[in-house]
């Protein structure tokens, strides 16, 4: 499909459908044209439905033409069930479903394509979850409303049409008091939607209130606290104040839109008087009558319809500058590809690398210098916040503003196309993801284009001792996950971190990465699965990442981050005997286990 | 059986709502009551201009025609006046009402017991109570709509159509079969529908998270996963888009059939209508206005049963849930002081709701006033169910908690304002409100007011460098405030527990990653802090334990030994053995 590009012009609404939907789209909106005209139309049956009924009633002739006429009017009535159900249902409902798949489609793709610095930055992932939920109902909204607006348009004016037939006054009269009242509409359009802007800010601090109060992970505090009023009353006063800012808008709304179906009332029973003032001959009674009926349905069009419309224009407005907005992030090539290319490693280095996170004032990487070696095992340490996981990213091309050089065999990493990262290193995340497909597929999801023999996977499955939970589930390999299919079983936390360990020894990449999968697990279990990590990872050079410096021991070299730059580094043995850093934070946890008897 | 049930449910949802705000409610049930009665208003003074009408075609009296004109002007301008008027009131009644009825709700929250949370089977009850309450109001405004609007206008068509002739009200059988049959239909495969898609629905939504939830994003992205889960994700919509147009199909070739009843009984009115004429029974006034308002019954009586009532009967299910939750049982509102004694728990058992897996077996402890205990064991053996049922925010299933002498002790059951006793949980809670709220929202009952120098003091000694002027900045950037780091969290947490009066403090140890250094500070502070109290801290570091007088190992849910670190390596072969295999990787 075709990039989507928007300017943020509301006419664009009309574009976008007409992309989405082709064929559909234009039937509404020529059906929507004629639409308009049916009244027009009605009037003229209806007129001539009761002069010939009068005709009939004074003088009992006509009887053919009266026949004719109900017939007429039936089939007007047809017309209506039937465009009803052909038009609003059939082909509204085929064009909705054409703009949800095309809309959600690009949205989705753009959502996987952008800059990853987007992703962790509160502002910009708030706005792609705006664009997100506000699903395609927006844009079939906008394009509805534009369309509504034209054929009220057309309504009004062809019955003004009529009118002006008869006295050539009511033209000018009409224009005079319809221009003010549609800006007034429109104006009103804005003013509401600001204030219902406002009254949402309030609302959503009562709302994370109402989390407070709702949400089960809060029970515990709230419980011992005893806060549970307090918030109560906080909720209270944000929900009063939004609601009474409401509660103002919502009065100057129906004032407004009251006011104006007033005017058109007024108006119309002038145009009535006007008419039977200077009525000429012409006119039958059938044709008064019948016109007055049209005109009074225009009450409820413009007073309703109209000020509803309005009003949604504002927001459509909104609306299609936040989509262009969206559209315009920058994206990262290549990031929907599948293609994974290994780039043959002899070496990783960091050179002078500085980096701080966008919007962020302080570097969390500061002239860092680090050199890996091929095949060899390192381990990065440090407190809280040092960088470790940052190191991480950036070697995984997830962020590239960064000061200094990262090279992959003196080529910069910067150059090297997202497929080769892709294909040179695996990793397990801290928080990594359990996808609910079988487990075959979550084994595999890098090399789906590969065929991984059953034997290869249990072969992995061995190394991490799951291989006989997974013998034991009645589908084996193919047994789902989570609870998104039907007949899926669950795993427990423990065997959830063996799949992400196993996916990683799975894929055939050169540099295998552990970001501490295993957080949640007690020291033991964790020192455990890393000394099978290693065991499993001995032709490849891993980077494992972890604060329980137990784990650290096994690697060949242990990396010490401080304030974002290599405090220190060599084997355990050699970092013990230097008496520095790491010997401070080893002896710290180390103290727990001495006892002082001893 | 069914109809009373829900009879039942209609009277206490409408109670209750009226209860909200009764003046309002009333007052916009009487101007509903008008605004219906309006329409007939519309169409009496609409017979007479039209007669008005007729006439003037034969004689030219324009004066009558005018003051017709004028009336008939006026009856619409009132309608239109009530009109406004009552939808506005209403969506008064609806916001203030909604906003009583949360309230309500919260205070119900608040009584509820905190092991009615851990409920697998009814994991969102309060979810589902707040969409019932949402939808019990949306319920009681079509219902008194539909009684003092709907009712009274078709009542009053049906006299005046009487009047001109006893077959005329027949018709209006006519205008209400057929919207009634569709909307019987539709409801049907409506239900039908949403219990095909809603597993589609899930995988839909399922496949989007895989892609752009923030937990796999950069996972599904750097594993070359999009393409998969993408198609995925467009498979299952286009499943979903066809369900729903198979469903529509069959509605619209329904309707379809359906719709020449409709035709039928239009034409047979119009029929009807100039029968009547010609044997001058009715004017051709009257004749006219009947015929306009045809038109308006048609659409009032869809706008009823389609809205209204079909509405009300999809609403109705949700409802129960709300008048349910109103009803379940709530813990009783007695005050306690528990900190200043001794603890004793007598063979407590505890499962949770749902399950019928002991997480606690027969646990026997006891804790003097002022002794420092450790609870140990490793994931999953029951430690922090221990805690919370020492703090009392779980009851025990089976034995006891007796707090102080036995001869005066509360019996445990409901009791769930403790006061003397504080709590930093593993799971403390980063709160989106000022550093001060965060701070005081242990102890809400004292006035916050005067009370800057202690905040700071607290803040002083857990080592958070903050100034007066900062007490009083949010610290969540959702509203405009500034963000704290993980480690400063952590302290404002401590700072929370340390700031409620108390004489015992459970600490339950944050597992999550915490550098080494961090973590020793965390201790050494816990040493501090529990050095003047009753305290209890949970841990599965065992070197930790030196700052006690006392562990507790736990297995499985049961004790398995209990005493001093150099007892328990000698009595107890789990506790020596975890200890030893904990240390091996510090050697």
């Amino acid at each position: 499909m075709d990039k989507l590009n928007i300017k943020g012009n509301i006419f664009e609404y009309i574009v976008i459908a007409v992309k989405a939907a082709n064929i559909y789209s234009v039937i509404i909106m020529v059906d929507s044209l004629i639409n308009a005209l049916v009244p027009l139309f009605s009037v003229y049956a209806i007129a001539s439905f009761i002069d010939s009924v009068n005709e009939f009633y004074i003088n009992s002739a006509g009887k053919d033409k009266l026949v004719i006429n109900i017939i007429l009017l039936a089939l007007i009535m047809l017309y209506s069930q039937i465009h009803e159900i052909l038009i609003n249902r059939y082909v509204q409902l085929k064009f909705n479903q054409k703009m949800d798949l095309y809309y959600k489609n690009h949205v989705l793709k753009k959502c996987a394509s952008l800059k990853y610095e987007y992703i962790e930055n509160k502002t910009v992932w708030d706005q792609i979850h705006r664009v997100k939920n506000s699903s395609c109902s927006s844009l079939t909204k906008g394009f509805s409303n534009l369309i509504g607006v034209i054929s009220v348009f057309v309504r009004i004016a062809s019955l003004m049409y009529v009118a002006a037939s008869y006295n050539i006054l009511i033209i000018t009269f009409m224009s005079i008091i319809i221009v003010p009242l549609l800006i007034l509409s429109f104006r009103g359009g804005k003013e509401t939607f600001d204030a219902e802007m406002e009254s949402d800010r309030y609302r959503r601090e009562a709302d994370y209130y109402h989390q407070i109060l709702a949400d089960r992970n809060y029970v515990d505090e709230k419980t011992v606290f005893q806060y549970g009023d307090y918030i109560n009353e906080k909720w209270f006063q944000k929900n009063e104040i939004a609601r009474k800012i409401n509660l103002k808008m919502r009065l100057k709304y129906f004032l407004r839109m009251k006011a104006s179906s007033l005017v058109t009332l007024i108006v119309i029973f002038v145009i009535l008087s006007l008419i039977i003032i200077t009525n000429d001959k012409n006119m039958t009674v059938g044709f008064f009558l019948s016109f007055t009926m049209a005109l009074l349905q225009l009450v409820d069009i413009m007073s309703w319809n109209f000020s509803n419309i309005m009003r949604e224009i504002a927001i459509d407005r909104e609306y299609i500058k936040d989509l262009k907005d969206f559209f315009d992030l920058e994206e990262k090539e290549d990031a929907c590809a599948t293609d994974a290319e290994p780039i043959d490693i002899d070496e990783i280095r960091f050179e002078h690398v500085s980096f701080k996170y966008p919007d962020q004032e302080n570097y969390v990487l500061n002239d860092l210098n680090l050199v890996i070696k091929k095949n060899q095992h390192y381990a990065l340490v440090g407190e809280n916040g040092c960088g470790k996981t940052t190191l991480i990213k950036l070697l995984l091309g997830l962020y590239d503003n960064y000061e200094g050089n990262i090279y992959i065999n003196s080529k910069e990493l910067r150059t090297y196309r997202l497929s080769e990262i892709r294909g040179t290193f695996s990793v397990a995340f801290q928080d990594f993801a359990r996808y609910s497909t079988t487990i075959r597929e979550n084994l595999c999801i890098s090399d789906l284009n590969r065929s991984i023999s059953d034997e290869e996977c249990y072969a992995v499955l061995e190394q991490v001792k799951l291989d006989d939970d997974v013998r034991k589930s009645v589908h084996g390999l193919d047994t789902g996950l989570g609870l998104v299919e039907k007949d899926s079983g669950d795993l427990s936390g423990g065997q959830w971190q063996k799949i992400a360990i196993a996916r990683v020894i799975l894929s055939d990449h050169p540099v295998r990465i552990l970001d501490e999968p295993t957080a949640a697990l007690d020291p033991v279990a964790e020192s455990k699965l890393y000394d099978l990590f290693s065991k499993a990872s001995k032709s490849k050079t891993t980077i494992t990442v972890t604060h329980r410096l137990g784990a650290a021991k096994l690697a060949d070299k242990i990396v010490v981050l401080k304030n974002g730059a290599v405090a220190e580094q060599g084997s355990h043995d050699e970092l013990m005997e230097s008496k520095g850093l790491y010997m401070n934070m080893f002896e710290n946890q180390k103290g727990w286990y001495e006892n002082e008897e001893e | 059986m069914k109809m009373k049930k829900n009879s039942k449910v209609i009277i206490k949802i409408l109670k209750l709502i009226l209860k909200c705000t009764p003046f309002l409610f009333i007052f916009s049930v009487v101007l509903n009551l008008f605004h219906g009665l309006s329409y007939g208003l519309i169409t009496l003074t609409e017979q007479h201009f039209f007669d008005s009408v007729s006439m003037y075609f034969k004689d030219q009296s324009t004066i009558r025609l005018i003051v017709a004109l004028i009336l008939f002007a006026l009856a619409y301008i009132s309608s239109e006046i009530l009109n406004a008027l009552s939808n506005f009131i209403v969506e008064v009644v609806i916001d203030k009402t909604t906003g009583r009825l949360d309230r309500t709700i919260h205070n119900k929250i608040n009584k509820i017991s905190a092991v009615k949370f851990e409920d697998s089977n009814n994991l969102d009850f309060i979810n589902k109570a707040v969409e019932g309450k949402n939808n019990a109001v949306v319920f009681a405004s079509l219902f008194a709509n539909l009684i003092v609007f709907y009712v009274p206008y078709f009542i009053f068509m049906f006299v005046y159509l009487l009047r001109v002739s006893v077959f005329l009200p027949l018709t209006l059988i006519f205008v209400f079969i057929p919207v009634v049959l569709t909307q019987y239909m539709k409801m049907n495969e409506h239900i039908n529908l949403e219990e095909a898609t809603a597993p589609i629905r899930r995988k839909v939504g399922y496949y989007d998270e895989c892609i752009t939830g923030r937990e796999s994003y950069k996972e599904t992205r750097h594993l070359g996963a999009v393409p998969f889960f993408l198609n995925k994700y467009d498979d299952s919509l286009k499943q979903l888009h066809d369900k729903i147009a198979e469903t529509n199909k069959k509605i619209n070739n329904f309707e379809l059939k359906v719709s020449f009843i409709t035709i039928a009984g239009y034409v047979m009115i119009v029929g009807m209508l100039i029968y009547l004429l010609m044997k001058s029974d009715i004017s051709i006034g009257a004749f006219a206005a009947i015929f306009a308002s045809v038109r308006t019954m048609f659409s009032m009586m869809e706008e009823m049963i389609k809205y209204h009532i079909g509405n009300m009967a999809s609403e109705i299910g949700n409802i129960s849930n709300f008048i349910n939750f109103m009803e379940i049982d709530e813990v009783k509102d007695n005050d306690r002081e528990v900190g200043k004694c001794d603890i004793h728990l007598k063979n407590v058992s505890f499962s949770y709701p749902s399950s019928s897996n002991n997480v606690l077996q027969n646990i026997d402890l006891d804790i003097l006033h002022g002794e420092k205990i450790a609870i140990i064991g490793e994931n999953g053996s029951g430690k922090t169910t221990l805690a919370k049922i020492i703090l009392g925010i779980y009851e025990p299933s089976k034995g006891r908690i007796i707090y102080g002498n036995e001869n005066d002790f509360c019996d445990h059951v409901g009791c769930n304002k403790n006061s003397g006793i504080s709590y930093v949980s593993q799971n403390y809670k980063r709160y989106k409100m000022t550093l001060k709220e965060n701070i005081c929202l242990s102890n809400v009952r004292d006035s916050v007011e005067n009370k800057d120098d202690q905040i700071l003091k607290i803040c002083n000694e857990v080592d958070l460098d903050f100034q007066q002027s900062d007490l009083m900045q949010n610290l969540s950037t959702e509203f405009g405030g500034q963000d704290l780091s993980g480690g400063q969290w952590q302290r404002v947490a401590i700072a929370r527990g340390l700031y409620r009066n108390s004489d015992l403090i459970v600490l339950d140890e944050p597992t999550a990653a915490i550098d080494p250094v961090e973590e020793t500070y965390i201790y050494n502070k816990f040493k501090q802090i529990i050095s003047g109290l009753t305290g209890v801290l949970i841990t599965h570091r065992l070197g930790a334990t030196k700052i006690v007088d006392k562990i507790v190992v736990l297995k499985e849910g049961g004790i398995i030994g209990i005493g001093s670190h150099n007892e328990l390596m000698k009595t107890c072969k789990y506790y020596s053995d975890l200890y030893e295999e904990q240390r091996k990787w510090y050697m």
